[in-house]
C-alpha cells in the first residue's frame, strides 16, 4: 500500500533523513521509532505530504504520492505529534471543519463525529471550546480527526500522548482493529511497550538512517534480546544512561 | 517576563514591550524636533516677528503631547489587556514555589507599578527635554526651562498615570462584577469601547486647543481629561493660563485613581488568582448544534465547495471569537462607525435643503471601508499559527478557491449592514434610491475586495505573519487616501448618479472591466505565484541553487 524508497531529507546542511526504506502493506502495522533527533517526525511529515523529499519517493498503490497529492491526503488519517488547535472553536466545529475539508458529506459527518465523540466521552464536552479541553481530551479530538473518514492508511505520531490509561488501552485494541480491517499504519512513537504488543514491523532508525528494519520478532530474535526495550538500546547507544543517571543523583547529593 | 515576551511562539502579532517603546517613543521625540523649527527666534527674526508669545503657542502643543501621552499609554494597556492579572499559567508556575500568597501579591503590584512608571517614562523622556528647550530656546537663563520642563513632564506622566490606572480600574471592575462566563465578552466590549474613546481623545488634539483659547468654552470641556491636564501644566507655570480651574483638582484626580485601581487590583487579585484552582474544572459551553437555516442557505447559495464551506465558516468563527482578531476587528469597524456616526450628525445638525446629502451617503461607504481594509489586514494574522497543519494536510496548494472565500467573508458584514440600514434609508430616500445607493455601495465593495486580494493566496488567519511590519507607515498613507477617495469621494460621485439614475448604467461596465482586469491579471501570473501559502516569508538575500554537482 504505501513504500518509500530512498527518502531522504536535507534541511540545508543538516541531513534529517538519510536513504530510508520500507513499505507497509494492508494489515500491518509497522513501529517507527528513534532517539530524538533521529528523523522520525521528518519521515512522517514526508510521507503525510506535508513536506517534499529532498530525494527518493513515496508511493501509495504503486504511484507517487506527488503526482496527485490531494488524492493521496483524502486516502490517509494524520494524527500529528502536537495537539495544535483552534482554541475558540468547539471541539464539535473542529471536527466538522477537517470534515468538511476531507471532501465527507454531511450526514456523514454529523453521525461519525457524534458517534466517535461518544465512545471517546466527549460527548458531554462537545460544544466546549478546545481551550477548556484537557492535554488527553485534545489528543482524543486529533484522533477522531484522524480516523474520522475511514483512511486507508493511518498515520500515527505519538499518539498516546496525554490520554488516559482506559483510553490507551482501547486506543492499542483500536489500532489492532483497525489494522485487521485492512488498514495500514504508520505508527511512531517513544513507547517501546507498546510498540512492541502492537507493531508487526519495526523500523529503527538512528541520526537518520535505518540501523534496523523488519518484522517486530524478526528484529529483536536477531539481536538475541528479550525484548524490545533492550534491542532498541543495544542498536542505539547514544549514552550510557546508568552512568547519566548515577551522575544525577551525585550531583543533587553532594552539591 | 510575560508581559515584556509576550504569549510566545505561536503569537504572531506579538510585540515585545521594549520593541513598542521604542517605535512609541520615536514620534514624539521627532514631534519636539520639528517644533525647534516653531519656536526659532531666528525664523521669527528672519520673518520680522518682533514679539512671540511662546507660552501662548505652546498651548496646543503641550494638549498634543498630553494626548499622545495618554493614548498610547492607553493602547498598551487595552493591548496586554490580558496580562496585567495573573491567570492560570501564572498559578501553574508560582503555586507550586514556597511563596506566599502576599508575597506574590506585592511582586505582581510592584512589577506593575515599575512598569507603568518605566512605560510613562519613556514614551514622554525624549519629549520632556527637546520640547521644553525648544520653547524656551528665546530665554537666556536656565529657570524658565527647568519650570516648563517640570510643567511638562508631571502634566504628561501624571496623564499617563491617570489612563493606566483608570483602565485598570475598569478592567478589575469588569472582572469583578460580571459573571465568570461572560467576562471574556464583557472584557472584549470594554476594550473596543476604551480604544474608541482613546480614538476620540485624539480627535480633540485637533480642536479643543483652539477652544480653549477662544475664551468661550464649553461645559462639556470640563470632562475631557487631557484639559485637566492641561490645566495642571499652566497651573504650575509662571505665565501659565489656566482655562477650568482643574490644575488641582486632576492631581486629586489621579490620586484617587490611583487608590482605586490598588484597591480593585486588591480585591481581583484574591478573588480570582486564588480562586483559579477551584474553577480549573469550571468551563462553559460555547457553541451549538448551529446547522440553521440560513448556513443551509448560505451554502446553497454562496459556498458551495467543501474547501469553502470549511474555510469560510473558520474565518468567520476566528474573526469573531479569536480575541485578538475580534479586538483589532472591533477597533477598526468602531472608528468607522465613530467617523459615519459624525458625517450622520453634521448632516442632521444641518440638513440639505434640496436632494440627497453626502455626508449621508458616506456612512455605509466609510463602514464598508473599514470593515473591508481592516480585515483584510486581519487576513494576513495567523490565529494559532501551528494549528493550520489542519489545512496544509488536506488542501490542495495549485488548485484553491482561498480567494474566493475570502472575498466572499469580506462581504459578508456589508451585506448585513445594508441589510439592517434598507429601512433607515427607505425613510431617508425612498425605494428606489435606497436600492441603488445599496447596490452601489455593494459593487464599490466588491471592487475594493477584488483591489486588496490581488495577489492573495492564502487561507485567512492560518499564514505565519513575517512580512509587511516594515510597511506599516506606507500602508496607513495609503489607508488615509483610499479612505478619502473611497468614502468622501465616492459620496459625491453617488449623488451625481442619483440625481439621474440611468447613469448608473454606465457604472456597472466600468465594474465588469475592474473584476475582468484582475482576473487577468491573475491569471498572468505564474502557478507558483498563485499557489496557497502557509509561511509569508520575505525572500531571502542569498538563494541557495542547489545545483547537482
Amino acid at each position: 500500500m504505501l513504500a518509500a524508497y530512498h527518502l531522504r531529507k536535507n534541511y540545508g546542511s543538516l541531513l534529517a533523513v538519510s536513504d530510508v526504506d520500507f513499505t507497509i502493506g494492508a494489515g500491518e502495522i509497522l513501529g517507527y521509532i528513534g532517539p530524538n533527533g533521529a528523523g522520525k517526525s521528518t519521515t512522517v511529515k514526508m510521507i503525510a505530504g506535508l513536506i517534499e523529499p529532498s530525494a527518493g519517493e513515496v508511493l501509495f498503490n504503486g504511484s507517487s504520492i506527488q503526482k496527485d497529492l490531494v488524492a493521496y491526503k483524502r486516502q490517509i488519517g494524520y494524527v500529528p505529534e502536537e495537539p495544535n488547535l483552534y482554541p475558540y472553536l468547539t471541539a464539535r466545529e473542529y471536527l466538522d471543519m477537517i470534515g468538511t475539508l476531507r471532501g465527507m458529506t454531511r450526514n456523514q459527518r454529523l453521525e461519525r463525529i457524534d458517534a466517535l465523540m461518544r465512545l471517546f466521552s466527549l460527548h458531554s464536552q462537545r460544544y466546549f471550546p478546545l481551550s477548556s479541553y484537557s492535554k488527553g481530551m485534545r489528543q482524543k479530538v486529533l484522533l477522531i480527526s484522524g480516523i474520522m473518514h475511514n483512511p486507508a492508511l493511518i498515520i500515527f505520531d505519538e499518539p498516546l500522548s496525554g490520554l488516559d490509561v482506559t483510553t490507551a488501552f482501547i486506543f492499542r485494541k483500536l489500532v489492532a482493529g483497525l489494522a485487521a480491517q485492512g488498514k495500514a499504519i504508520f505508527y511512531c512513537s517513544h513507547v517501546l511497550e507498546v510498540v512492541e504488543k502492537l507493531c508487526t514491523h519495526l523500523l529503527i532508525l538512528k541520526k537518520g538512517s535505518v540501523v534496523a528494519h523488519g518484522p517486530t520478532q524478526t528484529v529483536i530474535d536477531t539481536l538475541h534480546q528479550p525484548n524490545l526495550m533492550d534491542t532498541f538500546a543495544q542498536l542505539v547507544p547514544e549514552v550510557d544512561t546508568t552512568a547519566i543517571a548515577a551522575d544525577i543523583v551525585e550531583v543533587l547529593c553532594t552539591t | 517576563m510575560r508581559i515584556f515576551h509576550g504569549a510566545g511562539d505561536g503569537d504572531d502579532l506579538q510585540f515585545s514591550i521594549p520593541a513598542l517603546l521604542g517605535i512609541l517613543s520615536i514620534p514624539s521625540a521627532f514631534g519636539s524636533i520639528q517644533l525647534l523649527d516653531k519656536y526659532s527666534t531666528l525664523k521669527h527674526y528672519l520673518m520680522g516677528v518682533r514679539y512671540f508669545d511662546v507660552y501662548r503657542a505652546s498651548f496646543g502643543d503641550e494638549y498634543f503631547f498630553i494626548v499622545y501621552s495618554m493614548v498610547i499609554t492607553g493602547a498598551v494597556v487595552i493591548l496586554k489587556w490580558d496580562r496585567l492579572f495573573p491567570d492560570r499559567q501564572d498559578f501553574d508556575n508560582l503555586a507550586v514555589l514556597p511563596i506566599s500568597g502576599r508575597q506574590n501579591f506585592m511582586a505582581s503590584l510592584i512589577a506593575l507599578l515599575f512598569l507603568t512608571s518605566l512605560f510613562a517614562a519613556i514614551v514622554n523622556g525624549a519629549a520632556s527635554l527637546i520640547f521644553p528647550f525648544a520653547v524656551t530656546a528665546s530665554y537666556n537663563t536656565l529657570g524658565p526651562f527647568v519650570e516648563f520642563f517640570i510643567a511638562h513632564t508631571v502634566s504628561v506622566v501624571l496623564a499617563s498615570f491617570f489612563v493606566c490606572f483608570g483602565l485598570l480600574v475598569l478592567m478589575g471592575v469588569t472582572i469583578l462584577v460580571t459573571p465568570k462566563r461572560y467576562v471574556r465578552i464583557a472584557s472584549l466590549a470594554v476594550r473596543i469601547s476604551g480604544a474608541v474613546g482613546l480614538a476620540g481623545l485624539l480627535a480633540t488634539a485637533f480642536t479643543l486647543p483652539r477652544i480653549l483659547q477662544s475664551g468661550a468654552i464649553p461645559n462639556y470641556v470640563t470632562w475631557v481629561p487631557p484639559v485637566w491636564f492641561l490645566d495642571l501644566h499652566q497651573t504650575m507655570l509662571v505665565h501659565g493660563t489656566p482655562t477650568i480651574g482643574m490644575g488641582i483638582v486632576c492631581l486629586e484626580i489621579t490620586a484617587l485613581t490611583f487608590v482605586v485601581a490598588m484597591i480593585v487590583y486588591s480585591l481581583t487579585y484574591y478573588r480570582e488568582f486564588m480562586r483559579i484552582p477551584e474553577r480549573a474544572g469550571l468551563v462553559h459551553a460555547s457553541g451549538r448544534d448551529s446547522y440553521s437555516i440560513f448556513r443551509r442557505c448560505l451554502e446553497a447559495v454562496a459556498v458551495r465547495s467543501a474547501f469553502q464551506r470549511a474555510t469560510y465558516s473558520f474565518s468567520i468563527k476566528t474573526l469573531f471569537r479569536n480575541d485578538k482578531h475580534c479586538l483589532l476587528f472591533g477597533t477598526a469597524t468602531a472608528m468607522g462607525f465613530f467617523l459615519s456616526a459624525q458625517a450622520a450628525g453634521e448632516a442632521l445638525a444641518d440638513p440639505f435643503q434640496k436632494g440627497i446629502d453626502p455626508r449621508l451617503l458616506s456612512v455605509s461607504l466609510t463602514m464598508a471601508f473599514f470593515t473591508i481594509v481592516s480585515m483584510r489586514a486581519l487576513f494576513d494574522v495567523p490565529s494559532e499559527r501551528d494549528a493550520n497543519w489542519v489545512f496544509r494536510s488536506t488542501v490542495d496548494r495549485y488548485r484553491n478557491e482561498a480567494r474566493e472565500v475570502a472575498g466572499k467573508v469580506l462581504l459578508t458584514p456589508i451585506i448585513v449592514w445594508l441589510m439592517c440600514m434598507l429601512p433607515v434609508h427607505v425613510i431617508l430616500w425612498g425605494w428606489t434610491a435606497s436600492m441603488l445607493h445599496s447596490a452601489y455601495v455593494l459593487m464599490c465593495s466588491a471592487g475594493l475586495a477584488q483591489l486588496l486580494l490581488l495577489k492573495f493566496r492564502k487561507i485567512p488567519f492560518t499564514c505565519a505573519y513575517t512580512a509587511s511590519k516594515d510597511r506599516f507607515l506606507v500602508m496607513v498613507i495609503l489607508g488615509l487616501i483610499g479612505f478619502s477617495l473611497f468614502s468622501n469621494t465616492n459620496a459625491r460621485i453617488e449623488v451625481a448618479l442619483l440625481n439621474h439614475p440611468m447613469r448608473f448604467l454606465f457604472v456597472i461596465p466600468v465594474f465588469i472591466a475592474l473584476i475582468w482586469r484582475t482576473r487577468l491579471y491573475r491569471q498572468s501570473l505564474p502557478s507558483q505565484e498563485r499557489a496557497l501559502v502557509f509561511e509569508d516569508r520575505p525572500a531571502p538575500l542569498v538563494q541557495l541553487l542547489n545545483l547537482p554537482r
